[in-house]
């Protein structure tokens, strides 16, 4: 039974999402100060206007509904999804004021592709953007892939059971440590120790393969953001081809393969626990699947010849898989590349990485490692127990960061997100099928958004239709909050008409 | 009338000789023509290719010289005796990997200050360098300066600045009421 939401719950939400909004409101200082550091006057004036727009707004809210109680789940849930879109409508305020797009509803597209890590872009004459826009720009995708409610329950909620809520409506349901605020400052403390070591090594290359040292800075910061991130935004319109540089794409693949890996993982990694990347269920997946993949991808690039050499395999083909596969999005091809040349084969095993996806608990989005590795699991135990004798049980473990013992409660689990997965895939194909799109096309497509991947094919751009573009804003959300907040939210719209008086727990 | 079939006759063989001597003309210069496209080894462009059609028509292209016009974005880099430099021409920014002594002459980068030198590069056009790991480049022949680059402005603009200010005023009265308003409280709750 469905319990009516009251003028509390609503009260208790707004109130939420104003303090959320006043730290969001506080990060656009970051930007604001870049823009005065270079002279970026007119960038200055509309990171000012965002700034005091979003703090207001959240003041606003936060001084309307002083009275409110802890958050319980639906209500934890709801303010982590309804925040999702009043971050992507202020985060689109300075991108918009740039003029470098071409409507609001496309500096929202950016802002929703920022938030949530996708990487796909509908900015124009991006190559004259100004240093401050992309220093936005890359941050929030920074923010956005550690979970702009993480940034929350760091800096302006207390260690309340609600906190919690609002972690796993991020599609965070792992704690690293038994604390969720200690997990949300390790995740922080994680971020910022690799940001220093990967900025560090972008900055050097960039600056050895001919660019200016602050140029290179800027961009080696840019750069980690987006790949640590797995977010995929570039300061360029030719994403990692503008570099040129081959030691550029193997430090972005390293990060990308360091972005997609559990927190988890890394905690344990942190800790001296070595051997868990080997044990892990989620590296052992990403690991196989990855390989086979790769495997059938070079039978397709070789087929068609699309390549003279393997080093040219490698750094298209292995580049675009691992980038697919971790859910960056940068490209060391053009867009229609990918359809003219690589051929049915090698595309559908971009498609198949993209969909995968990298671990829970990362910044990666698509269906995950490990749900993956869980399926084929629970498909192995079903055909032993067809093959033994009717009286045997079959008990099948799996380790992730401790040995587990394969439940129907999980693979149940993994397997409703799963199909969740398929169906927002199929969902963005239908309306691109719609719209016109060949069908290997809008399939790409399609999964890079839900998945917030970011590879296109070259249907993202300011021209293609607003329902495409609505559509895709929408996969974006919905991915990368892997559905449950969003559920709760239409669950508690549905729930005010027709629900029964109460307070749920 | 025979005046006249021989001044007909006449006309004629000069016709047919100054007919055969254009033939001859055009022939000698299609035949120039081949040799000076053997010698290039390739089908040359002379006019301009777009960003978009070099990279639609990739197979087309490959291996082809072309000419190719656009701004300079970005930066130059210098790889030894070598640089690249990456030019945009509206549609589509595309490698160009030229001699360190030709990229010397590029004055203006393209930036959110500044709009690149508007450049022609003539060169050889690949789908996938075998010497570039695959990408997709021009290895220029000859780079020449079109159109000088130079500063961008951007102006201010006034009625954002002033909503700003004011946004960031009421901002502040907001924060200052709250703060004035808590205190009272305080100090009611500390008299009671």
């Amino acid at each position: 039974m469905l319990l009516r939401p009251t003028i509390n719950d609503l009260r208790t939400i707004l109130y939420y999402i104003g303090r959320l909004t006043i730290g969001l409101g506080f990060i656009f200082l970051i930007p604001l100060i870049t823009a005065l550091i270079f002279a970026e006057w007119d960038m200055a004036v509309n990171f000012l206007l965002s700034f005091s727009l979003a703090v207001m707004i959240g003041m606003l809210l936060q001084q309307s509904f002083t009275e409110h109680l802890d958050l319980n789940w639906s209500q934890g849930l709801a303010v982590t999804s309804i925040y999702w879109l009043v971050a992507m409508f202020l985060g689109a305020i300075p991108l918009f004021l740039s003029g470098h797009y071409l409507s609001y509803l496309d500096a929202c597209f950016d802002s929703m592709s920022g938030f949530a890590t996708t990487g796909l872009a509908l900015i124009v004459n991006l190559d004259h953007a100004a240093v401050s826009l992309n220093m936005w720009r890359h941050l929030i995708m920074f923010l956005g892939g550690q979970g702009i409610v993480v940034i929350g329950l760091t800096f302006l909620v207390r260690g309340t059971a609600g906190a919690y809520r609002m972690y796993v409506g991020e599609a965070r349901e792992e704690k690293v440590l038994p604390n969720v605020i200690q997990t949300a400052r390790f995740i922080w403390l994680i971020s910022f120790a690799y940001l220093a070591i990967g900025t560090l090594m972008l900055t050097l290359i960039g600056w050895l393969e001919g660019m200016p040292f602050i140029r290179s800075l800027l961009h080696g910061t840019w750069i980690f953001m987006a790949a640590f991130d797995t977010g995929g935004f570039t300061p360029h319109s030719q994403s990692i081809l503008y570099y040129h540089s081959f030691p550029y794409e193997l430090v972005t693949i390293l990060l990308m393969v360091l972005g997609t890996l559990n927190f988890s993982l890394h905690y344990a990694i942190w800790n001296g626990r070595i051997k868990e990347l080997f044990k892990n269920i989620e590296t052992r997946t990403l690991f196989l699947s990855m390989s086979v993949l790769f495997v059938i991808m070079t039978v397709g690039l070789t087929q068609w010849r699309v390549y003279p050499d393997w080093l040219a395999v490698f750094r298209k083909g292995f580049y675009q898989l691992i980038s697919a596969h971790s859910g960056t999005g940068y490209m060391t091809v053009y867009a229609p590349q990918f359809p003219n040349e690589w051929g049915v084969l090698a595309l559908v095993m971009v498609i198949l990485a993209m969909g995968f996806g990298g671990s829970a608990c990362s910044t990666a989005g698509g269906i995950k490692a490990l749900r993956i590795g869980l399926f084929f699991k629970a498909l192995i135990q079903d055909v032993r127990r067809i093959m033994a004798p009717g009286s045997a049980v079959i008990v099948t473990k799996f380790h992730h960061i401790k040995d587990l013992i394969l439940e129907d409660r999980l693979v149940r689990s993994a397997m409703v997100m799963l199909i969740l997965y398929v169906l927002t895939y199929l969902a963005g194909l239908v309306v691109g099928l719609y719209y016109g799109y060949p069908l290997d096309m809008a399939a790409f497509e399609s999964v890079s958004a839900a998945a917030n991947v970011g590879l296109s094919t070259g249907i993202t751009d300011a021209s293609m239709p607003a329902g495409l573009k609505i559509t895709y804003i929408i996969q974006m959300w919905v991915g990368r909050l892997e559905f449950m907040s969003i559920f709760i939210l239409f669950g508690l719209a549905i729930a005010r008409f027709t629900g029964a008086k109460g307070r749920s727990k | 009338m025979n005046v006249i079939t021989n001044n007909q006759e006449t006309r004629c063989k000069k016709c047919s000789r100054s007919n055969f001597k254009y033939l001859k003309l055009a022939i000698g210069h299609c035949l120039l023509l081949f040799v000076w496209l053997l010698y290039l080894g390739n089908w040359s462009i002379a006019s301009a290719v777009s960003g978009n059609n070099l990279v639609d028509l990739a197979n087309v292209f490959d291996g082809h010289k072309v000419t190719f016009e656009g701004e300079v974005i970005g930066d130059v880099m210098i790889r030894r005796s070598h640089a690249w430099v990456n030019v945009n021409d509206g549609e589509r920014a595309i490698g160009i990997w030229l001699t360190a002594a030709q990229a010397e002459s590029i004055k203006y980068s393209g930036s959110y200050d500044r709009t690149g030198d508007r450049v022609r590069v003539t060169g050889t056009f690949h789908r996938a360098c075998r010497e570039h790991g695959g990408d997709l480049d021009i290895h220029a022949d000859k780079l020449e300066i079109v159109v000088p680059g130079g500063q961008r402005a951007h102006p201010v603009d006034r009625n954002k600045l002033a909503l700003s200010f004011g946004l960031l005023g009421l901002t502040l009265g907001l924060h200052l009421y709250v703060v004035w308003r808590k205190r009272l409280k305080a100090k009611k709750t500390l008299s009671s």
